[in-house]
C-alpha cells in the first residue's frame, strides 16, 4: 500500500532533495524518472524551472504546495502498490494546485488500475471523484455511492444541523 | 606480533599524532550523528545529554573502573529514559529533560573526586591511555558504520513518521537505535571534550553543515568533516597552548559555525 500524508505532517526544513527523498525507496533512477513523469513533472506548463530532471536537485522545502504533493504521490507509487491511501492530501495546498492533484489522482486510477482510498471532508470532491463513500463521524454514518447516500439526513449527521448541498457551477 | 604491538604501544602512548587520529574519528562520528539530531530538532537534548555522563564517570572513578565505561552506562540509562518518554507522549518532554540533566550535572560535580573534576568537566588529553584511544577509535568507526547502515531509515522517520511507518519502518526501533548510538559517541568523546561541552561537538558541526548544505548527502559530509576538523585543530591548539582540550575543540567548532553562517549569507 502506498501512503500520501498530509502536507503539514512532513518536516520541510530538511535539506533533502527530491532525488534523495525518492531514492530512500528506489535506487533505480530510470524508474524514479518514470514515476516523476507519471505525476506530471515533464508536462508542467507553469513550473518550467522544476521540469524534468531539475526537480531531482531541488530541495523539498522549496517546492510549491502542488509540486510537493505530487512528489509525495511519486514516493507512494514507487513501491508499486495496489492500494493508495491519501490522507487529506490537499490540506495546505492552494486552490489551483488542489485541482491538479485531484485530476492527477483521477488519471492514476484510470491508467494504473489502482484502488484509491481517499480521506476528505470536502463534499464536492467526494461527489465528483468517488465511486463509493464511507462517511464517518465517530461512527459509521453511511456507505455507498455518493449520489445515493449523500443526502440531507446523513450530511446533518456528519456536519451538524442546517447543512445543505449547494451545487457550484465553476463555468465548466 | 606481540613485540610489534608493544612497539606500537610505546610510540602511541601520549603521542599527539595518535590522539589526533582518534580525535578525528570521534569528531567525524559525532558530526555525522549530530546531523540527524539537528534534523530531529533535538539539539538541546543533545547538548544537555553529555552532562549525564558526569555522575557515571564519578562513580566509575570512585570504584576505580574506567570512567569511559561509567559514562557509557549512565548515558545508556538516560537515553532509554528519553526514548521511553518519547514513546509515551507525542512530544519530547523538554522540561523534564532540562530538570533531569541539570540534576545529574549537579550531583556529578558533588561526587566526582576533586582532583579529577576539572578534567572530567572539560576534557583532558593526558588522561587518555593507549587502550582508551584504541577502544575509542574502533568503537567510533563501528558507530559510524552502523549509523550509515540505518541512515535511510532514520532520515525517513525524520521526514515523516507516518510515511516511514507506511513503508514498514519501525520508527520506535529506529529511534532507540539512533539514541543508543548517540550515547556511545558522547561517551567516547567525553575524555577529549569533557562532559560539559561534549554535546557541542555533536551539535555545532552539524548546525554549521546545515547552513551550507544543498542536499542531505552534502549535509552529512560537511557535518562529519567539520566535526573531524574541530577535533583535530582543537587538539593541536590545546597541545600548543597547554589549555583544556574541551574548550579548544568547541571554540574551533564555533568558529566553523560562524564562518558557515557568513558563507550562507553571501
Amino acid at each position: 500500500m502506498g501512503y500520501v500524508p498530509q502536507k503539514l505532517s512532513v518536516a520541510k526544513d530538511i535539506p533533502i532533495t527530491v532525488g534523495e527523498f525518492l531514492q530512500i525507496k528506489e535506487i533505480d533512477m530510470t524508474r524514479i524518472m518514470e514515476v516523476l513523469r507519471m505525476v506530471g513533472f515533464d508536462r508542467g506548463t507553469k513550473h518550467t524551472v522544476h521540469r524534468g530532471s531539475r526537480i531531482l536537485t531541488s530541495k523539498i522545502g522549496v517546492l510549491s504546495g502542488g509540486e510537493f504533493q505530487r512528489v509525495m504521490i511519486a514516493f507512494a507509487i514507487l513501491g508499486n502498490p495496489h492500494v493508495l491511501l491519501f490522507d487529506e492530501p490537499t490540506t495546505g495546498v492552494d486552490v489551483s494546485a488542489e485541482e491538479t492533484v485531484y485530476s492527477l489522482i483521477d488519471n492514476l486510477k484510470k491508467e494504473k488500475d489502482l484502488t484509491i482510498i481517499f480521506i476528505s471532508h470536502e463534499i464536492d470532491v467526494v461527489n465528483k471523484y468517488a465511486e463509493n463513500v464511507l462517511c464517518l463521524n465517530k461512527q459509521k454514518v453511511c456507505m455507498g455511492p455518493p449520489s445515493k447516500v449523500m443526502e440531507k439526513k446523513t450530511l446533518e449527521q456528519l456536519y451538524g444541523p442546517d447543512v445543505q448541498i449547494h451545487v457550484h457551477n465553476h463555468g465548466k | 606480533m606481540g613485540r610489534m604491538f608493544k612497539y606500537m604501544y610505546t610510540i602511541m602512548e601520549n603521542n599527539t599524532f595518535f590522539l589526533i587520529l582518534v580525535g578525528l574519528l570521534v569528531g567525524a562520528t559525532s558530526g555525522y550523528l549530530g546531523s540527524f539530531m539537528v534534523l530531529k530538532r533535538m539539539s538541546l537534548v543533545g547538548d544537555a545529554l553529555s552532562h549525564v555522563a558526569l555522575p557515571g564517570m564519578a562513580i566509575a572513578l570512585t570504584l576505580s573502573i574506567n570512567p569511559m565505561l561509567g559514562a557509557m552506562v549512565a548515558l545508556t540509562l538516560a537515553l532509554l529514559g528519553i526514548w521511553y518518554i518519547g514513546e509515551k507522549s507525542e512530544i519530547y518532554s523538554e522540561t523534564l529533560v532540562g530538570v533531569f540533566f541539570t540534576a545529574s550535572l549537579a550531583l556529578g560535580i558533588l561526587i566526582t573526586p576533586q582532583p579529577e573534576l576539572l578534567e572530567t568537566l572539560f576534557g583532558s588529553l593526558d588522561s587518555i591511555t593507549f587502550w582508551d584511544g584504541l577502544f575509542t577509535a574502533l568503537l567510533s568507526a563501528t558507530v559510524f558504520l552502523l549509523t550509515r547502515k540505518y541512515s535511510r531509515r532514520i532520515l525517513l522517520s525524520v521526514v515523516s513518521e507516518d510515511l516511514a511507518q507506511s513503508t514498514g519502518v519501525s520508527v520506535s526501533k529506529v529511534n532507540l537505535i539512533y539514541l543508543l548510538l548517540i550515547g556511545l559517541v558522547v561517551a567516547l568523546g567525553v575524555k577529549f571534550v569533557g562532559t560539559l561541552l561534549m554535546g557541542a561537538l555533536v551539535i555545532v558541526p552539524a548546525a554549521a553543515a546545515k547552513n551550507i548544505a544543498k542536499s542531505v548527502k552534502s549535509f552529512h559530509v560537511y557535518a562529519a568533516l567539520f566535526g573531524a576538523l574541530a577535533s583535530v585543530v582543537g587538539i593541536i591548539v590545546s597541545k600548543l597552548l597547554t589549555i583544556s582540550s574541551g574548550p579548544a575543540v568547541v571554540l574551533v567548532a564555533i568558529i566553523i559555525f560562524i564562518a558557515s553562517y557568513i558563507f550562507k549569507q553571501k
